[in-house]
């Protein structure tokens, strides 16, 4: 098992060096000069130099980046144009609302996804399963911005249960009712993605000859779906679960300026259309690193879910 | 028929969805970027007009304001920073003007007047040179400290320091210093007749600042600052809101009504909509004017367009061939059904101009310089006698992500190609936009998302716009020079009031004669507020005031 893990975190070096310099290069590739597009064109020489140094713009290029490495390396990228804050504070506080947002949201998807995935294996091609799959493509269809104004209107507006919007951070339960829309929003956009792989998989599994075996021992049918079937189904869904990490990311995006939750998503998007670049390159950086961290983690999981997955590699 | 508010929200939602699916982001979502990058400005010479009548009188609104009560602002734009020097745009800016206070300010009920804040009264020497200004004696900080002469020279040399004021350091034009006298009078010297000086320290960068509280706290000041406005800070929930309370020490006696006033930020219109919809939110600002019928459809919503000092303009490279050329620059004007504009992409809320920039103080009436006319014969006579009579081919820039400017640009293309214009769209982020601007690295451009005057006269877009000198922007970057236009300008600016009302129509006529750049529509803006709520001011900036306001309890 630590030889796999070495391996895969050899495998992700590459990966991470090809992140930190995409990171970098956005600001070598803004057209004209980043400092006078930040600025505006009433900016005096004075006060462009003093953000070109700030910037770091004022040094050649290998030095900007060397600098830029050092940067990262320690989490320093400087502080935010817009937020007037350094940007790792920035980062940090918006990450724990953004990942408990993400969290909320897969969790959603899968309470929502698996008792339907199993409903629909076990009722195959029946009504429940027609149903199921109907429905998945009416909420995978709809785009998330449009599904969570619905939702917005429907319990907020129409029965006044939770919030319209914005992030009452006063206690728990205030934190809960202010994501539970945008978590909904995300989650049921996940769900019918994880509901139909693990539904397959699921009928892939029940037609294998130690279910019938298992059967044939006469356990019951939810010992055999629970011990036998699900074990053997999950390594599909952990791989859709890892895959669609950068869709629940670019997601909580539209998600986050929907309902006014103050997390990554609503920043990177400040900061592109404010032009914030130091806020940029983090987020980049943190995002690709995030999602690097993800997948290794999913390989890990399947390691541990399917002894197999390791003697391969070995 | 009248449709239950659910089903018109879910139709209102379609709509949005829809379109918003089809265009893009639309450009009441982004972030000013303006004639100095700065903040939304109102028109100056006529008072808020309504879209509907205003709501009916009820018995608490006869018998005046009511004390009490939180008042929670739906607002597109957060506040990032409460120090006005270090950004400009309306997140920061309508939050700065609750906290402090200027020495005069534009009326918060509309209008181009500049009436006393913190200064009781004003004159000025003979020669424009030197103006005297006597504070009020209620003049305090929200700390109790009174306002002092000496914290009015502090402020305005700090406004006067272009290392410190970065953002509009060109307003502080003429300022050499200020005289104390004693504590609450003092003299401001100017180093030659400014006739627009009052309108420049009525904005933001020109706050009067306690000078020992800041020097005694250096930056730390800006994240809870001390001011004389009718506000004060009470909680700053960066990304979420920031609330204010009363400050006790308010020079208007019994001002502000409100307990507390809160901005919650949400940049989603529809957003916005719902939670003014739900009692959530009392007022919400940027109603997009594709939405203001459906918003103001709402139970117990008005809807106030207030006209504003904004403008859609259209820069024309006027070193471009055969963009050079009067009459290819008056062919397109002629070529452009601008009330057919006004209805296909901004719902009917623009006005036709009679002006190349936003509408101001001093304006010709159009009974002296007339709309931008649609005469479709007339345009192609002008193509017809200029050197491109078969008509030709031009490169238009625009916005990337606005649906508003993509069908602007659509529709110019259409009504153009009756004149043998084949206008090429190229849609490009706002950066290369500028830098492109800024380069003459174009030919026909909208660099802007939102285009805005400053102050409340045309002195700054002129000094701006009109300089044909190598020291000034080759007129903004539109290669454009009238010395006639220009040795007008520097006079209109020095110049005695009565002088001015001569000089600027003259400008005026002069300026669009030559036609340097299109001015499609003048544009206004849109506030939704719940009944209840009253006296939701706004100034001929655009600022939003709210020691008027009160709700009925």
């Amino acid at each position: 098992m630590y030889r796999y893990l070495g391996r895969r975190l050899l495998h992700s070096i590459p990966v991470v060096a090809a992140v930190i310099v995409g990171a970098f290069v956005i600001i070598v590739l803004v057209p004209g000069d980043p400092a006078l597009n930040m600025l505006g064109y009433n900016a005096t020489p004075e006060s462009l130099a003093i953000l070109r140094r700030e910037l770091g713009l004022d040094r050649s290029v290998p030095e900007q980046f060397i600098g830029f490495l050092r940067g990262a390396v320690v989490g320093d990228f400087g502080e935010s144009i817009l937020k007037k804050e350094p940007v790792r504070d920035v980062i940090a506080t918006r990450a724990v609302i953004s990942f408990a947002l993400l969290f909320y949201s897969a969790a959603i998807a899968v309470v929502v996804a698996v008792p339907l995935a199993i409903l629909s294996a076990v009722k195959r091609n029946r009504w429940q399963d027609h149903l199921m799959r109907l429905g998945s493509m009416i909420t995978f269809a709809m785009p998330s911005f449009w599904l969570g104004l619905l939702l917005a209107l429907f319990f907020a507006i129409r029965l006044g249960w939770l919030p319209v919007a914005g992030y009452d951070k006063t206690n728990v339960l205030t934190i809960l009712r202010s994501l539970t829309l945008p978590a909904a929003t995300i989650g049921l956009f996940l769900a019918p993605i994880l509901a139909r792989t693990l539904r397959s998989s699921i009928i892939e599994v029940l037609d294998q000859e130690y279910v019938e075996a298992a059967r044939a021992r006469g356990y019951r049918e939810s010992r055999v779906i629970g011990r036998h079937v699900m074990r053997n189904s999950l390594i599909a869904t952990v791989t859709v679960l890892s895959l669609i990490i950068g869709f629940m990311i670019s997601g909580s995006v539209i998600v986050e300026n929907v309902f006014a939750i103050p997390g990554l998503g609503s920043l990177i998007v400040d900061a592109v259309l404010q032009r914030d670049y130091p806020v940029i390159q983090a987020l980049v950086l943190f995002f690709g690193l995030t999602v690097i961290v993800i997948n290794l983690a999913a390989d890990l999981t399947y390691a541990a879910i399917d002894p197999r997955v390791r003697l391969m590699t070995t | 028929m009248k449709l239950r508010p659910l089903y018109r929200m879910v139709a209102l939602l379609l709509a949005i969805g829809l379109v918003a699916a089809a265009c893009g982001t639309d450009e009441e979502e982004a972030p000013e970027t303006t004639q100095a990058a700065t903040q939304a400005t109102t028109q100056a010479t006529q008072a808020p007009a309504t879209t509907e009548a205003a709501p009916e009188t009820t018995q608490a609104a006869m018998e005046g304001p009511q004390r009490g009560g939180t008042l929670v602002f739906a607002r597109q734009l957060e506040t990032n920073t409460l120090n006005p020097f270090e950004l400009s745009d309306n997140g920061q800016i309508y939050a700065h003007e609750l906290i402090f206070d200027t020495l005069v300010y534009a009326d918060p009920k509309g209008g181009t007047s500049i009436i006393p804040a913190l200064a009781e009264t004003w004159e000025v020497s003979d020669d424009g040179l030197d103006w005297s200004f006597t504070l009020r004696e209620n003049a305090m900080f929200s700390n109790g400290d009174p306002v002092t002469s000496e914290d009015v020279q502090y402020s305005l040399d700090r406004f006067a320091n272009p290392e410190i004021n970065t953002i509009l350091p060109f307003l502080a034009l003429g300022y050499t210093g200020t005289e104390i006298v004693d504590d609450r009078n003092f003299i401001i010297h100017l180093d030659r007749p400014i006739a627009a000086f009052l309108e420049n320290i009525s904005i933001f960068p020109a706050y009067i600042v306690p000078k020992a509280v800041l020097e005694a706290q250096g930056d730390s000041f800006w994240e809870d600052p001390v001011g004389s406005g009718p506000f004060k800070l009470k909680e700053w929930i960066r990304g979420t809101s920031i609330s204010f309370e009363p400050n006790p020490y308010y020079w208007e006696e019994g001002k502000p009504y409100l307990d507390e006033l809160r901005y919650d930020f949400i940049v989603d219109d529809n957003t916005r909509a719902l939670k003014l919809d739900s009692g959530e939110a009392h007022v919400m600002e940027s109603v997009p004017f594709t939405q203001i019928d459906a918003v103001g459809d709402m139970d117990g919503v008005t809807v106030l367009v207030r006209e504003v000092t904004r403008q859609e303009p259209v820069w024309i490279n006027n070193s471009a061939p055969p963009l050079d050329e009067l009459a290819v620059r008056q062919a397109l004007s002629y070529a452009t059904d601008r009330d057919a504009i006004n209805a296909a992409v901004f719902g009917g809320v623009g006005t036709v101009p009679n002006h190349l920039i936003p509408p101001l103080k001093y304006n010709a009436p159009t009974s002296e310089v007339p709309p931008f006319e649609f005469n479709l014969d007339k345009a192609k006579e002008l193509i017809a006698s200029s050197s491109v009579p078969d008509g030709f081919s031009v490169t238009f820039q625009f916005p990337a992500g606005s649906g508003q400017h993509k069908s602007l640009a659509t529709v110019l293309q259409a009504q153009w190609a009756e004149i043998g214009v084949d206008l090429q769209l190229v849609e490009l982020d706002e950066s290369t936009l500028a830098d492109n601007l800024f380069s003459y690295g174009y030919e026909i451009t909208m660099p802007f998302l939102k285009w805005t005057s400053d102050v409340l006269v045309p002195d700054e877009f002129a000094l701006l716009m009109a300089d044909p000198t190598d020291a000034g922007l080759d007129g903004f970057f539109s290669a454009w020079g009238n010395e006639a236009v220009w040795a007008m300008v520097e006079e209109a600016v020095a110049a005695t009031e009565e002088r001015r009302q001569e000089l600027w129509p003259q400008i005026q006529a002069a300026w669009v004669a030559d036609m340097p750049w299109l001015n499609i529509l003048w544009l206004p803006l849109a506030t939704a507020v719940r009944d209840g709520v009253h006296d939701v001011d706004q100034d001929a900036l655009g600022v939003y005031h709210f020691e008027n306001t009160w709700i009925e309890q």
